[in-house]
């Protein structure tokens, strides 16, 4: 094929250009319409789920942030098909990308990247023969072939756009087939130009959230069909729907709770539903700074480039194996004495490798009090400075992000620094006093600091230690009431803690519905909580509980 | 050959002839008669406390002190020689750095000389060696119920495979996992004792596989005497000392395949043949040069 921006064919209709889409406003306006224009067969609606609270629905239209984007070019046109590594960044919010990309907009940068994109997937997706007998489900019998044109439109572009397009739709982007079929002479660098302006699209970029009547809904509204699809595939598997999940919503059956629980659990089955959890864990736990991770080499001599992927890659295996091999209690994860390493951890966490490559399962040493989450290099790196540990940090992740507890900002013009290590405070224990007796100090680092001293067996990369510039360290403290001696006590405190199922279920709420909870929303989540709780802390049944749940099925207004 | 070509070749092929002359020393054992203490199937009355595993991670040059003229090593041959006993053939002792007289440790007397020739380019080889895997050396203290006290300990000497990886010090890190050598001679000693926290065992025959650039070749060390220091902070490396007697033949032998090394036999030979000094023959000629080496060592594993 040749290249397709150089030979300037028929622009496509401003519809699907990005004049209008630069607006994200606009663009939601759009996205929105098209929706509703699509899903005009109502249903009758269905009753909430059983022994969960109705609540207060959300609207909007979250933009695909960059892991979905590349999914879905995955999923419609293969492995094959690279996508340009420059995209629109994501923006996280209240700790989730999909959270930041309801809420975002998009640069004009931005909108060059994605009609750059969008050529280089195009000119990808048809250059072989196999690539075009999946995709074009005719043979054209010229360059402007205009049945071929349509049939092609029609059935790709219901993948693409997740619903099926309205004829005006079909009729403009197959006139963009045929118009560049016919200055190209040949209908599939034609069709290219119809697979880019798909691409550009914002009912491809966007997936709107308007809904449609249901008069048991506090609201009056409940998810469409289509929009149901893609609720469903980009909360578990982080991607597009396939064909079954369009079909089932072509069916009318994604409103009936049962039958998205259904197709929920189809999904789970799916390897796509590993991956779509990782991001979740990923973005719970910020695991995407490990990437970027810092240290100071001349103080962690073990420290090197590979460490925070590796560490990243140790967290995952373990959240992945325990949702979807051993399906057992999710917190579990904080207490386990087994874990997976490469050999760069294993020498990291003084167990033998049991492969010279990849990752492999390892039982920790007994005498090295390391367990769980809490104790793997991931957490105990990424929640440290680049030249030591913090028990701050460390001990606000518990708090905040783990136990969903509330810590104000510090205020501005407060000095943070603690004092240089020296013979009277050797270990950052000592250090850090000052700031749990000074009133105006603890108030919010007693919620934070006896957390994370709890951990300070452990260097800025989580290398273990006893000591701490000569002084042995003290691990002890107590959580909420609840004492332990070190960092093991820590690990089962944490996985006792009342606070933690309920906060891990908001977390996933807020992640599969791409909205901020409302306060409307508690007694809904509460609900789903006491469920998770109920089934034995098992993820995959957190997750189709949410799936089925009022927040994840009704629509409302749009915040 | 021109002139920085030949310095570099000189400078392995001296740094391979001083490393296989310091992995030896005394003894009067021969491969007709092991030595009653060295067994590839020990049988030990000791406990049996878990393996605990090393790897040498640094091997160099033990040096005479300007001042003092004192050495690290060991009394290989249990006597004290002052230069004029035949025994010795007339080669003096040194005195220990904490006071230890009959110090044999021929190979430290030679140090100044080559590295005046060489620069100090010779540590940097076998540390070269050691970093890129040809010179893993993996230690395996075994019986030990007390790495504090322990009067019955064996030590499993080997060679191991693998790639280590460097902190960003420069030195091998600690706690990482090697493959077993299937190659490699397995040298076994039995009846060691720990004391404070280091191991000291031996004399028994000890073989060591040599790999820089392009010879390899094993050197079998007589009557090695070895000392560790198995306590201290996780991870931190280990100090130890190592000594035996080699045979300069044994040396040469090793050496000569190497490309281009055939005309600095006749240097190496007159270097290691009159520092001779441990197992003298019914023609008053000493067989070994006694040497010693400082090494540290980390902890590792070997692959399950």
């Amino acid at each position: 094929m040749t290249k397709p921006r150089t030979l300037r064919a028929p622009p496509p209709p401003k519809r699907f250009g990005w004049p209008l889409a630069s607006s994200s406003c606009l663009a939601l306006l759009l996205a929105v319409s098209a929706a509703v224009g699509a899903c005009a067969d109502i249903e009758e609606a269905p009753p909430p789920p059983p022994n969960l609270p109705t609540v207060a629905p959300q609207s909007g239209a979250p933009r695909l942030s960059i892991a979905q984007y590349r999914n879905a070019v995955r999923d419609l046109f293969g492995a094959s098909v690279v996508v340009p590594a420059a995209l629109e960044p994501d923006t996280s919010l209240s700790g989730f990308v999909s959270i930041g990309s309801a809420q975002s907009a998009i640069s004009p940068r931005g909108v060059e990247q994605y009609e750059e994109a969008a050529y280089a997937i195009a000119e990808q997706a048809l250059s072989t023969q196999a690539q075009k007998a999946a995709l074009v489900p005719c043979t054209p019998k010229n360059p402007t072939d205009e049945e071929c044109a349509r049939a092609f439109v029609e059935t790709l572009g219901r993948r693409v756009w997740r619903r099926p397009l309205a004829g005006d739709e079909v009729t403009q982007l197959a006139a963009v087939v045929t118009g560049a079929g016919k200055t190209l002479g040949d209908f599939y660098q034609g069709a290219a130009f119809g697979i880019a302006a798909l691409l550009q699209a914002p009912s491809f970029l966007y997936r709107p959230i308007v809904g449609e009547a249901d008069s048991t809904s506090p609201s009056g509204k409940r998810l469409s069909n289509y929009e149901m699809a893609s609720r469903l595939s980009f909360f578990l598997w982080n991607s597009t729907p396939d064909d079954a999940l369009l079909d089932a919503a072509e069916r009318g059956e994604l409103t009936q709770p049962q039958a998205v629980r259904r197709e929920a659990e189809r999904l789970l089955e799916d390897p796509r539903a590993r991956l779509a959890f990782r991001n979740f864990v990923t973005e719970y736990l910020r695991l995407d700074l490990l990437d970027a991770l810092s240290k100071d080499p001349t103080i962690f001599t073990y420290y090197s480039p590979d460490l925070g992927p590796a560490a990243r890659e140790e967290t995952l295996l373990n959240f992945e194996t325990l949702a979807f091999d051993r399906q057992t209690d999710f917190r579990d994860v904080f207490i386990s004495q087994r874990t997976f390493v490469n050999s760069k951890l294993a020498s990291m966490y003084q167990v033998a490798a049991p492969a010279a490559d990849g990752f492999a399962e390892v039982t920790l040493p007994a005498d090295v009090p390391r367990r769980g989450l809490l104790g793997q290099i991931s957490f105990l790196s990424l929640y440290a400075h680049p030249t030591s540990s913090s028990a701050t940090l460390r001990g606000k992740v518990v708090r905040s992000v783990l136990l969903c507890g509330e810590i104000p900002p510090p205020p501005v013009d407060v000095n943070t620094a603690i004092p240089e290590p020296s013979p009277n405070a050797a270990t950052l224990r000592d250090r850090v006093k000052i700031h749990l007796e000074d009133p105006f100090c603890a108030s919010c680092h007693l919620k934070m600091d006896p957390i994370g001293l709890g951990l300070e067996n452990f260097d800025g990369i989580g290398r273990y230690r006893a000591t701490d510039n000569g002084a042995t360290i003290d691990a002890s403290g107590e959580l909420d009431g609840a004492e332990f001696g070190g960092p093991v006590e820590l690990a089962y405190t944490v996985r006792n803690h009342p606070d933690l199922g309920p906060c891990f279920t908001r977390r996933v709420y807020q992640y599969a519905t791409s909205f901020v909870e409302k306060a409307a929303d508690d007694d809904a989540i509460a609900a789903l909580a006491a469920r998770f709780e109920a089934n034995g802390f098992k993820v995959k049944d957190l997750l189709l509980d949410i799936a089925t749940s009022p927040g994840f099925l009704l629509a409302g207004e749009a915040p | 050959m021109a002139f920085l070509p030949m310095l570099k070749k000189l400078r392995y092929v001296a740094a391979l002839g001083m490393l296989a002359a310091s992995l030896a020393p005394i003894g009067g054992c021969t491969d007709e008669e092991p030595p009653p203490e060295t067994s590839t199937a020990p049988v030990s009355q000791c406990g049996g406390g878990a393996p605990k595993s090393f790897l040498i991670s640094t091997l160099g040059f033990t040096r005479i002190d300007e001042t003092t003229g004192k050495v690290k090593g060991f009394n290989l041959d249990g006597v004290v020689s002052d230069g004029t006993d035949e025994a010795s053939c007339f080669k003096k002792d040194f005195v220990s750095f904490s006071g230890e007289k009959g110090v044999d440790n021929q190979l430290a007397s030679l140090i100044p000389d080559v590295e005046a020739i060489l620069g100090d380019a010779v540590d940097g080889l076998i540390q070269g060696a050691i970093n890129n895997g040809g010179l893993l050396i993996f230690l395996t203290v075994e019986r030990a119920d007390n790495l504090q006290n322990d009067d019955c300990v064996d030590l499993t000497v080997t060679t191991v495979l693998g790639k280590p990886t460097l902190g960003t010090n420069g030195v091998i890190e600690a706690y990482q996992t090697f493959d077993p050598d299937p190659e490699g001679e397995v040298s076994h000693a039995t009846g060691g004792k720990i004391v404070n926290g280091e191991l000291t065992i031996g004399p028994f025959e000890l073989a060591i596989p040599i790999a820089i650039f392009d010879v390899a070749f094993t050197i079998h060390v007589h009557d090695a005497l070895f000392k560790l220091k198995l306590t201290g902070e996780d991870g931190v490396a280990k100090e130890g000392l190592l000594g035996g007697g080699v045979v300069p033949q044994e040396i040469l032998d090793g050496v000569a395949p190497g490309a281009g090394v055939d005309q600095y036999i006749p240097v190496l030979t007159l270097v290691l043949n009159g520092s001779t000094d441990l197992e003298i023959d019914e023609e008053g000629t000493c067989q070994q040069v006694s040497a010693a080496l400082q090494i540290t060592a980390v902890e590792a594993f070997l692959r399950p």
